[in-house]
């Protein structure tokens, strides 16, 4: 690891602390159902709302209540942007009018939306309307944010409750959420973004003349879009000089800010914050880090307010830090790393004044290593998935972590919501094996865990890895999942097992080599994003309803205390030791072998 | 084709309604038992 890097991770580390703290102490109001102090005209809306949705804010709902709320919502989501998709060359704000998008596509993004996943197998730029991004996209963007923080206080409220049937009302904790936090944070971040030099606007695309026109050669094809070859079989090239070029505008700031705090992910333009429209300078590249890891951090702070003792927080977030530093250091270490094939030709590979050094191939410039390799930590850890650079570039050993921070389930953090109830239920295991171990009834905050409890949280964690190991394996073995791969053994394995580890995880970063825009992984990936997001949160709010309805016990001298250095050492080993042991035999088929042909 | 992806996102929610009712059901259960 570089000086560079060290600071880098230090100064952000720092910056996120101080900002999550007083966030975290504002989300747990907005859990609640009172009034914020200050903001009585947005209370005034917000009972506004609820009358013109005809929903009474003042009903509790059982967990199962809850559950068929989120869902019907939800698949109204899905629905509404597939609909959009569909029937955008009618719709306005379509300057450049594109064609409606492809049925098996447009499936794939309303799911992909909907389940905080973000996956694209299409360019924005050259494939969706203004409108499409703007109502579809960026409003699910925030649903599907929401939806995660609803969860998150439901489960909570299962800890602080006692005794009671109910864990909240989706309704309002779904309206809290936006109008409260996602909403006013996206403002700031995109007013910020667009002082970087982000896009704001609904102009055409700029048609522009190139100072130095390029000449290039490609191969010439014929009616039906094939190769035309030679005598000799070999392609017929034809010679094309480029004096313009097509700068994509769009509505882009207004998008960029609720895909980072919303830790959706899916980019205004193909590129996603590797482009210089996306995400300019290296203070909207710290900005945009920022983001994603700002929610996710503040609900620890959360949780701990909520439940009446904040050392349950900051023992959460410690675990989380611990597991995201180390692995960060090793991406940041073995991207900064020098080739061994390069290295054999004697090619200078150390950073230096001059260069960057390392691996810099598929990173910006004006990014580099450590910023690069962070983004791709940050994004990893948290389901975000938006991109500063090419993952598939990157070393084996840089790409296989960025694979392990998905597999452990996404609670390093992990996605608005998400990552917190996913750490919440390894916790739930951690006093459960604890239990087992001292010969005590395990019992968290309280509350006692018992079978159905287990039940739930083993499905929790089972979900994702059987959706990642029975997607790909099905993907390697048919022809339609082999014919998207462009490089093949080791990598190519890589890409697919990437691929559907991004989708289960509701990630959305892809290894790029792989040729994903096909009715086969349109349909095969919707299935991995939907259950990967749908059949965890049922549980988790099954288990949010059980914790609920039980009293709470007091703290006696046998009680495990849950918020020590030895908890958090058990809870660290339990992510790891679940998280990454269901996968090693593909990871060891995929960047393992890899890493290891480096050096042969 | 439109109406296959419907009936999919459909059949995608159907599913997940039956899998919230089995763990409800499997509460029920375990709660007898206890």
């Amino acid at each position: 690891m570089s000086t560079q890097s060290v600071i880098l991770l230090a100064v952000f580390l720092l910056v996120l602390l101080v900002l999550a703290y007083p966030l975290g102490t504002y989300l747990a109001k907005v859990g609640g159902t009172a009034p914020i102090r200050g903001l009585g005209w947005l209370a005034r809306f917000e009972q506004f709302l609820y009358r013109l949705a005809g929903s009474n804010a003042q009903t509790e709902m059982s967990w199962k209540a809850y559950a068929i709320a989120l869902l019907v919502f939800n698949v109204l989501g899905t629905l509404f942007v597939y609909a959009v998709q569909r029937l955008q060359a009618w719709l306005p704000l379509n300057p450049q009018a594109f064609a409606n998008v492809s049925p098996d596509s447009s499936f794939n993004t309303a799911v992909s939306f909907v389940a905080n996943t973000n996956w694209q197998g299409y360019g924005g730029e050259s494939t969706m309307s203004y409108l499409t991004q703007m109502l579809a996209l960026t409003g699910q963007n925030f649903f599907s944010a929401a939806t995660g923080i609803a969860v998150i206080y439901a489960l909570i409220r299962g800890f602080s409750h006692r005794s009671v049937k109910s864990i909240g009302n989706f309704w309002v904790d779904l309206t809290r959420s936006t109008l409260y936090v996602l909403l006013p944070l996206s403002v700031i971040v995109a007013v910020i973004l667009m002082s970087q030099g982000v896009l704001q606007n609904f102009s055409a695309y700029k048609e522009v003349a190139l100072i130095d026109p390029i000449t290039y050669q490609q191969p010439q094809v014929n009616a039906d879009g094939q190769p035309v070859l030679d005598a000799q079989g070999a392609p017929v090239l034809e010679t094309l000089t480029a004096k313009t070029q097509t700068i994509a505008m769009g509505p882009v700031a207004s998008q960029e800010a609720i895909k980072m705090l919303g830790t959706n992910g899916g980019g205004f333009f193909n590129a996603n914050s590797a482009h210089p429209y996306e995400n300019p300078t290296a203070f909207s590249n710290l900005l945009e880090m920022l983001a994603i890891f700002l929610i996710p951090a503040a609900l620890c702070f959360t949780f701990g307010r909520m439940v009446g003792d904040m050392r349950q927080g900051w023992a959460i977030l410690g675990a989380m830090t611990l597991l995201f530093v180390v692995l960060t250091a090793v991406v940041m270490g073995a991207e900064q790393q020098a080739h061994p094939g390069m290295a054999a030709l004697g090619v200078d590979q150390g950073a230096s004044l001059l260069q960057a050094g390392g691996n810099m191939e598929g990173k910006e410039t004006r990014f580099g290593i450590s910023a690069s390799a962070l983004f791709a930590a940050v994004t990893t850890a948290a389901s975000c998935g938006a991109v500063n650079a090419m993952h598939d570039s990157f070393t084996p050993l840089g790409g296989m972590i960025p694979t392990v921070l998905m597999q452990l389930g996404e609670v390093v953090f992990g996605g608005v919501g998400t990552g917190l109830y996913g750490m919440l239920i390894f916790a739930i295991l951690v006093v459960f094996i604890a239990g087992l171990m001292i010969g005590r009834t395990p019992e968290y905050l309280g509350k006692k865990i018992q079978a159905y409890e287990m039940k739930m949280a083993s499905l929790v964690i089972l979900v994702t890895p059987c959706l990642v190991l029975l997607g790909t394996a099905i993907a390697v073995a048919v022809e339609p999942g082999k014919a998207g791969i462009l490089n093949p053994g080791a990598h190519g394995f890589s890409e697919v097992l990437y691929a559907f580890t991004s989708a289960a995880n509701n990630n959305g970063s892809a290894f790029a080599g792989l040729s994903a825009n096909t009715p086969f992984y349109n349909v095969m990936l919707a299935i991995a994003m939907w259950f990967g997001r749908f059949a965890v949160i049922v549980p988790v709010l099954a288990i949010a309803g059980s914790l609920a309805a039980k009293k709470r016990l007091e703290v006696n001298a046998g009680t495990m205390p849950t918020h020590g250095p030895l908890f958090i050492a058990l809870l660290v080993g339990t992510v790891l030791l679940v998280g990454v042991l269901n996968y090693v035999p593909a990871l060891a088929l995929g960047p393992v072998v890899e890493h290891l042909q480096l050096f042969k | 084709m439109d109406i296959v992806f419907i009936a999919a996102i459909a059949v995608l929610f159907g599913l997940t309604c039956a899998y919230a009712s089995g763990c409800d059901k499997l509460g029920e259960r375990l709660g007898e038992r206890s």
